[in-house]
């Protein structure tokens, strides 16, 4: 046996040199398919760290900061008296951008003493407490010596350094001309990112500079415990945009992430499984006449199994090698977006190369296996001849009958089970369906559109007769490429009704002119109406109360006619308004109602923390996008113990001179500086701003999958298109000229790639409501209105085909260049 | 000995069914040579593909060496191919990416019998040892032929079988080509079977047969 699998395997060795351009496009588009799966996994693996990731080096829950108001600075003096009035939570920043070697490197100063010596009492938050005993235990450890060595650095970016000459072996940083900067101790330490962290007496001494950027306020904020921060009026607190005003977002981003995942698995393995199939299909005249001259079945199928095996591992190494660096180049973009929303520098350099490695190793496999399996089957058939075993005719109509039965278990599994497995489950199971329905519809719309071609056009007639032909051979391809754009389409779809939503809900809702966050209600009211009679208030008080053992947030809402229209209602009863005037009814939020399963007319029992009862009626159900928790809006009379904190007011023009609008945010900073005014519009902008920010990652890993897809598609059709020659030498045998010819070659593409569009696009807008009805309400209990925007589609379309249509330009083109007696010999041998 | 008993073979191609060969006997001795005539379509290729194990019959048997290679399991079928038969296919169906010499000696290879000197003297009898370092495309049609009866007999086999050995060689060829083959079977001891449309090259056989309506004739020699 091993005699045969040895002699199996040195034919196999052989014919690479025989098919050298196919074996390179079949190696290409491998790599090329496992590069974008790591790339996606790299991507995704930064964007989910981000936003779990501290926003600021060494210590978590920095949750606020000091900085200087416009033209202002904040003086040593300034934070001197800060922390002497018992701010000891405090704590200096200087930061400092250095051009070294074409390289920009961030230096970020820490008052180290200031952080070592934090009042922990002061500050009621147990993950704070623990990193800062975790950061001061090591900088009194042997390993990063805060008095020898001042200066941190990630390990992770230590390498970066090192491979830019910056950082020399004996860990010292080699600036320009400079003396060598160090010792730098290479640690891990919380939200250590792509900076250089040093004591900022160092960062003084080291450099020019002498000014404090800003001053972090450590420690976990609670609404019951403010930060009190008596502030001069120079400077001002700011609470940094990161994990809170974000979160709600992060939810529906990090399952787009999971699903790009997925998606990314599936195409991987599909292009893995075509390439291997192209490669072993025209294999199997040999194969059949090695099993004609005795090799054992076994002995080819393992020989097989060991060529794929060594190809995937090596361009598996590769197509990671290649991810990775596709991920590095793409990370300025994604860095900016994700510094934009969590205000954090990530490394693409810190994550486990075998992890990744063994998943793109696993879709390789899954992708050889069934390239192995599926092809190998048709040796045995018909050993008298080495022809391949001919299409069955009936096998167009076997693979309606496999969709059909996927859609008909999906929509069975659709009734009887509503769960998150379930749903991605059925996801999987109607993009499947998709993919068999591509290959029984396919042939058909060819056959169909056939006879629309004029008599006198007979090279278009053999244009469409031979897509069929194609369309028969590259089936898998055009599988991968209908996944794709099926998911594309899916995705861009659900983004842009999740925008199209959340862009109606938060323009309704937000009514009023103005918005201010403030820990003092009370002194900000005083303030407008004493000094702004024409503006008028409404603060929205919030309660914490229980339902059947479940948090709920209860909010006033006021029943003026404008702010019943400012209500997006999904559902609402006849009489909803008054009953709610009434303290009656209340309106839920549509993630209450869904993960409760509250009708409208139910009625609730809702426990106060006073151990009081209060009975209402559902009357409505309100969109809430983005937020994660129940919520009721009741009547603003309803609420009687309010929670503390920062509050929201909103500001209402009843016949204000926009000066005066000035003259308010003056006085707000002047006296309130904790108050923070934002005029509608900015506010409007702003949450649109963070939405399109959050799906941008989302954006770039739906067009590498795009990419991949079309690649693998590209590469099939080139392979094909070279196995065509005999097919283009017989036309040009006729007298149809190479232009012609490769004129017909790219209507044929244009044509598969069409209809693949054509089918893609129900079943895109298929999984585009099902992710909204099915995976949104079972992962966050929201949905919202699906919109179909006919200018996506055909985007989507137009550059699918650009990109196939680049792709196999070049090798069609090639036809042009061959002298037609080079064909008409292909002909005759 | 090759004894073959009650050999009946029928296709079945949708809803068409097609008997190719019924209840049909034959006899083989050591070292005999035999040819087969027939109509295109006759059956000819088919017993052919039976007598080398690539097909299952209907019903019926082929005892080679006492064994019934019809009730041969895939294991013991691939063996019997690989020691016992030499084939020369119709279409040659050389591996065409190894060269003519790599062609030729794979069987040996595999049977661990390679004998260079032999298969030398046998590609320069067959006029295809200046050729013998090209791929097979870049050989005629004719050369080809050559190379496929040069591998069928590398491995100095205990039966031939020639599906149409010399239809793409001319007369001057074919003559020579033949009168080799039957030369070398007899070398070796060999049986040959082998499937023909010539006449004249049919009658060169110790026996020759024609198929016609699913029986064997054996027609008399000149």
């Amino acid at each position: 046996m091993t005699k045969s699998i040895l002699s199996v395997l040195w034919v196999i060795v052989k014919s690479y040199n025989l098919q050298k351009y196919r074996f390179f496009l079949v190696l290409m588009a491998m790599i090329i398919g496992c590069a974008g799966f790591s790339s996606v996994l790299v991507i995704n693996e930064t964007a989910m760290r981000s936003y779990n990731q501290p926003n600021f080096p060494l210590v978590e829950d920095v949750r606020y900061a000091i900085y200087p108001k416009e033209g202002a600075s904040i003086t040593q003096a300034d934070y001197a008296d800060l922390r002497k009035s018992g701010n000891r939570n405090i704590i200096a920043v200087s930061t400092l951008e250095i051009e070294s070697k074409n390289n920009k490197l961030d230096f970020v100063g820490v008052d180290y003493y200031a952080l070592m010596s934090l009042d922990l009492s002061q500050q009621g938050a147990d993950s704070t407490e623990k990193e800062v005993v975790l950061f001061t235990s090591s900088l009194n450890s042997s390993e990063v010596d805060a008095t020898e060595n001042k200066f941190i650095v990630d390990p992770a970016y230590a390498k970066v350094l090192r491979t830019q000459k910056l950082l020399t072996s004996d860990n010292f940083l080699q600036l320009n001309s400079q003396f060598p900067i160090g010792p730098v101790s290479i640690a891990k330490a919380t939200g250590l990112g792509q900076q250089i962290v040093c004591d900022i007496e160092t960062l003084f001494n080291q450099f020019t500079t002498q000014e404090i950027s800003y001053l972090v306020v450590v420690g976990k904020y609670n609404d019951k415990n403010p930060v009190t921060v008596q502030l001069p009026a120079h400077l001002r607190l700011v609470k940094l945009t990161s994990t809170e005003d974000t979160e709600q977002l992060t939810a529906s981003f990090h399952l787009n992430l999971f699903a790009m995942g997925l998606l990314m698995f599936v195409v991987c393995m599909f292009v893995v499984l075509n390439a291997l199939n192209l490669l072993i299909i025209k294999r199997l005249p040999t194969f059949k006449i090695l099993r004609q001259l005795g090799i054992p079945i076994v002995a080819i199928f393992s020989a097989s199994i060991i060529e794929m095996l060594f190809l995937a591992i090596v361009c598996s190494a590769m197509g990671v090698t290649l991810g990775i660096e596709a991920a590095k180049l793409l990370s300025p973009a994604v860095n900016q977006t994700l510094e934009s929303l969590y205000n954090v520098s990530l490394g693409f350099e810190s994550f486990s190369w075998p992890s990744l490695y063994s998943r793109v190793l696993l879709a390789s496999i899954l992708g050889l296996s069934l390239a192995a399996v599926i092809p190998l089957r048709s040796i045995d058939r018909h050993l008298a001849s080495i022809k391949l075993t001919p299409q069955v005719v009936s096998n167009e109509n076997r693979w309606l009958a496999v969709s059909a039965i996927l859609l008909l278990v999906s929509l069975i599994l659709y009734f009887c089970y509503t769960n998150i497995l379930s749903s991605f489950v059925i996801i999987g199971l109607l993009i499947t369906s998709g993919c068999f329905m591509v290959l029984f519809i396919l042939p058909k719309l060819l056959v169909l559109t056939r006879p629309f071609i004029p008599s006198n056009a007979p090279s278009l007639s053999w244009s469409f007769a031979d897509a069929k032909r194609v369309s028969n051979k590259s089936s898998i391809a055009l599988c991968a490429f209908f996944i794709a754009v099926t998911a594309n389409v899916g995705m861009n779809l659900m983004v842009n009704s999740f925008r199209v939503a959340t862009d109606t809900w938060i323009t309704q809702r937000l009514d009023a002119d103005a918005y201010i966050y403030t820990q003092d209600a009370d002194k900000v009211s005083t303030l407008i109406k004493l000094n702004f009679p024409e503006i008028s208030i409404f603060v929205r008080q919030a309660e914490k109360v229980s339902y059947q053992g479940n948090d709920l947030q209860i909010r006033s809402y006021p029943s003026q006619l404008k702010h019943r229209q400012a209500l997006l209602l999904e559902d609402t009863l006849d009489t909803s308004w008054d009953k709610f005037s009434n303290g009656y009814g209340i309106f839920v939020n549509q993630q209450f109602a869904l993960s409760k399963q509250l009708k409208l007319g139910q009625k609730l029992e809702i426990s106060r923390q006073d151990n009081t009862q209060l009975a209402v009626q559902v009357v409505g159900i309100y969109y809430d996008y983005g937020n994660p928790n129940a919520q009721a809006l009741v009547s603003e009379w309803l609420i009687k113990n309010p929670l503390g904190g920062r509050q929201v007011m909103a500001l209402y023009n009843q016949g204000a001179h926009p000066l005066e609008w000035t003259e308010l945010k003056k006085q707000l900073g002047l006296n309130m500086p904790d108050a923070q005014m934002m005029e509608t519009q900015t506010l409007l902008k702003a949450s649109m701003q963070t939405f399109d920010n959050t799906f941008v990652v989302t954006q770039s890993l739906n067009i590498i999958t795009l990419l991949v897809a079309a690649f693998s598609l590209a590469s099939s059709l080139i392979v094909i298109d070279f196995d065509n020659k005999p097919q283009r030498a017989l036309l040009r045998a006729m007298g149809v000229p190479a232009s012609k010819v490769l004129l017909l070659t790219l209507f044929q593409y244009t044509l598969l790639c069409l209809f693949i569009c054509a089918i893609a696009i129900p079943f895109g807008i298929l999984l585009s409501w099902l992710l909204i009805n099915l995976i949104n309400v079972q992962a966050f209990y929201w949905s919202y209105p699906l919109v179909i925007e006919l200018e996506t589609i055909v985007q989507l379309v137009f550059s699918s085909l650009t990109v196939v249509l680049l792709a196999v330009l070049l090798p069609a083109a090639r036809a042009i260049l061959i002298p037609p007696i080079e064909d008409i010999k292909w002909l005759n041998g | 000995m090759i004894k073959i008993e009650a050999l009946s073979k029928s296709y079945q191609d949708g809803k068409q069914f097609t008997q190719v060969l019924d209840n049909l006997n034959l006899n083989i001795a050591p070292k005999q040579q035999i040819a087969i005539t027939g109509e295109s379509g006759s059956g000819k290729s088919t017993l052919l593909h039976l007598l080398a194990c690539l097909d299952k019959p209907d019903s019926g048997s082929i005892i080679i060496n006492g064994q019934n290679i019809c009730s041969f399991s895939p294991r013991l079928s691939d063996a019997y191919r690989q020691k016992t038969v030499g084939i020369v296919f119709q279409k040659f169906n050389l591996i065409e990416c190894l060269s003519v010499w790599e062609n030729i000696c794979f069987p040996a290879r595999l049977n661990q019998n390679l004998d260079e000197p032999y298969l030398l003297n046998l590609l320069q009898q067959l006029g295809i040892a200046e050729q013998r370092h090209k791929m097979p495309v870049d050989l005629s049609g004719g050369e080809q032929q050559r190379v496929a009866i040069a591998r069928a007999l590398s491995h100095k086999p205990e039966l031939v079988l020639a599906d149409e050995p010399t239809g793409n060689l001319d007369d001057k060829n074919s003559d020579k080509v033949a009168n080799l083959l039957f030369s070398l079977c007899s070398l070796h001891n060999a049986m040959l079977v082998m499937v023909t449309h010539s006449q004249q090259l049919a009658k060169q056989a110790h026996c020759h047969y024609h198929l016609s309506d699913k029986k064997l004739t054996l027609q008399a020699n000149d």
